[in-house]
């Protein structure tokens, strides 16, 4: 009894490994974009989350020194997408910088908009960007395959059920493969959820400087 | 051609099919199952219980779905249809080998069969309602008649090896370690079905209402409901089982840290799993010293008081030790008084199972079981 409880114990306590999935891993490496914005020019430094959904981090440092301060603003979208309603700039000096996290939803194609304004003057600009998942791909691959496995074993089991009678034997080798493959699918599924895709970011067209209208 | 068809319509047939009859009739001419079946009904619900967590999930973290088709959807449809078809294999098979239709399913398995086709008809009517309406948020998505529906489905299917490993305990047989596991995946997953309308409200599964980040206006009220409820829950299902079956030590700690990994899925939060590893220990424990099985009246009941003052003590006691969560706002008479709350609703599930005096009415319902 004592071992029968240690064993269901040690079971227990083996399952607490915690999922080797972590929604914060090591930061991937940004794409760095210098951009005129007007008379400013900034470098936009762009990293992608390391799970979908998640915020993507953009580091704006000035390219030059300029005098007094630079209202800075950021905003991304879906391409095609509204502009949204500007957020809070931030305020930086020539030797100033600052990181902000900007949320997205899934992969696709967006667009980063930088606009600043100054004393010197003001300047907008659109960086596109494409957000990619790598997921697992084999491991996806498998979910639907163990699904079809199963349900071939009980076709192909009913069609040889049907014209003749089957030993209790051969039954229970067709039943454990049929538990296979719902435990293949199942640690298959959970593991697509838990483990973290890789994800990458890149520019998908040069930046585009928006001019204001002349009045 | 109608003779074939009335064939099914005989009153008799259908209470052995639907085990409506005395127990020694079903075990003498229903088919029975093997570790495998089990196994494999087991695995394959679980699938469907996962993606259902998942799914709650999702609409935790993303809101409404913009389509039916979702994954999770799709994991959890596709998962109910398999097993469906493995019963339906499973009946045909048996015909094939000469039992009556009444008897075609194992034991445990026909109100399982009924689950899967309760689930199927719901679920179309689910999907159809979306695509016309769309989809529910908030608490409505856990409240929505067909919700509700689905879950009853999945209680009724998932629960198929718990009655079946009732069914041999009632033959004289005891519980293997090997036949352990599909009746562990059964348990947690007919757990699951009856949490999924209340996790969020649920203290040990989605909100720590006595815990400080976690604080909130009436969290005080909605803490000792939350506790009171979940107690029903848990010891709901587990004085059924410890009255049918005699459970090797272990098995407790097995099923409440399991169902702690599930639950995982939808709260991402790891807290819990130590508390359920705790409270699984210590109740294993307690079910070692008070032999809640042995038949003797008092031991069960007492085990209905506590296990609950075990469960929230470990829960209140860990926050309060280690200081997680900035600890517990509760004031003392909080929760001390709820863990005695839990242990009153305990004991009179306990109470409500067992009656003090045998009589031949009891006798008689037992052997309908």
């Amino acid at each position: 009894m004592i071992k029968h409880f240690l064993l269901l114990v040690c079971v227990a306590v083996a399952l607490l490994a915690p999922p080797t999935a972590s929604a914060h891993g090591v930061q991937p490496a940004g794409t760095t974009v210098v951009q005129d914005l007007g008379p400013y020019t900034l470098a936009a430094t762009i990293s992608p989350p390391t799970a979908l959904p998640g915020p993507v981090s953009v580091q704006i440092a000035p390219q030059q020194s300029f005098s007094g301060l630079v209202s800075v603003t950021l905003w991304l979208v879906p391409i095609g997408a509204p502009s949204p309603t500007p957020p809070p700039a931030h305020v930086i000096s020539e030797q100033g910088s600052f990181v902000t996290q900007l949320p997205i939803t899934g992969p696709g194609d967006y667009e980063l908009g930088l606009q600043a304004s100054g004393q010197g003057g003001s300047g907008e600009a659109r960086v596109p960007v494409t957000v990619a998942q790598q997921p697992f791909g084999w491991v996806v691959a498998l979910i639907p395959a163990a699904l079809g496995a199963f349900v071939l074993i009980i076709g192909g089991a009913m069609v040889v059920r049907l014209r003749r009678r089957m030993s209790p034997r051969f039954n229970e080798l067709l039943t454990s493969s049929m538990a296979l493959c719902a435990l293949i699918a199942l640690v298959a599924f959970v593991a697509t959820q838990l483990i973290p895709a890789n994800v990458t970011l890149s520019l998908s067209g040069s930046p585009t400087s928006i001019v204001p209208p002349t009045p | 051609m109608i003779a074939s068809v009335t064939q099914f319509l005989d009153a008799g047939d259908l209470r052995q099919f639907f085990e409506l009859r005395d127990a020694r009739q079903l075990d003498r001419t229903k088919a029975r199952s093997t570790v495998a079946f089990d196994l494999t009904f087991a695995i394959v619900t679980l699938l469907a219980v996962v993606g259902l967590w998942l799914d709650i999930w999702s609409h935790s973290t993303y809101g409404a779905d913009q389509s039916i088709f979702s994954q999770y959807h799709l994991l959890f449809y596709s998962a109910t249809v398999m097993a469906g078809l493995f019963l339906a294999y499973t009946g045909i098979s048996n015909l094939l080998a000469g039992y009556r239709w009444s008897d075609a399913l194992p034991v445990g398995y026909s109100l399982s069969l009924a689950g899967i086709i309760f689930f199927g008809v719901d679920g179309c009517i689910d999907l159809t309602s979306h695509a016309i309406w769309g989809f529910e948020t908030g608490i409505e998505a856990l409240t929505s008649p067909t919700h509700l529906g689905l879950f009853a489905g999945i209680f009724m299917f998932a629960s198929g090896p718990i009655r079946a490993e009732v069914a041999r305990q009632r033959r004289g047989e005891s519980l293997t370690l090997i036949r352990l596991v599909p009746f562990v995946l059964s348990v947690v997953a007919t757990l699951s079905a009856i949490t999924f309308p209340f996790f969020g409200s649920l203290p040990l599964v989605g909100k720590p209402w006595a815990v400080q980040i976690a604080r909130a206006d009436q969290g005080a009220t909605l803490g000792v409901l939350g506790v009171v409820l979940e107690t029903a829950i848990m010891m709901g299902i587990l004085l059924w089982i410890v009255r049918r079956v005699s459970l090797p030590p272990g098995t407790i700690t097995l099923i409440f840290v399991v169902y702690s990994l599930l639950t995982m899925l939808t709260t991402r939060n790891p807290i819990y799993v130590p508390i359920w590893l705790i409270v699984g220990i210590l109740s294993d424990l307690a079910m070692a010293v008070l032999k809640p099985s042995s038949g003797e009246v008092w031991r069960f009941r007492l085990f209905g008081a506590v296990v609950p003052v075990l469960m929230w003590s470990v829960y209140y006691g860990f926050f309060i030790v280690t200081g997680i969560g900035g600890g517990i706002w509760f004031t003392g008479y909080i929760w001390t008084g709820s863990i005695v709350e839990a242990a009153m609703v305990g004991y009179i599930l306990a109470f409500l199972m067992s009656p003090a005096t045998i009589t031949q009415a009891d006798i008689a319902l037992a052997g309908q079981e």
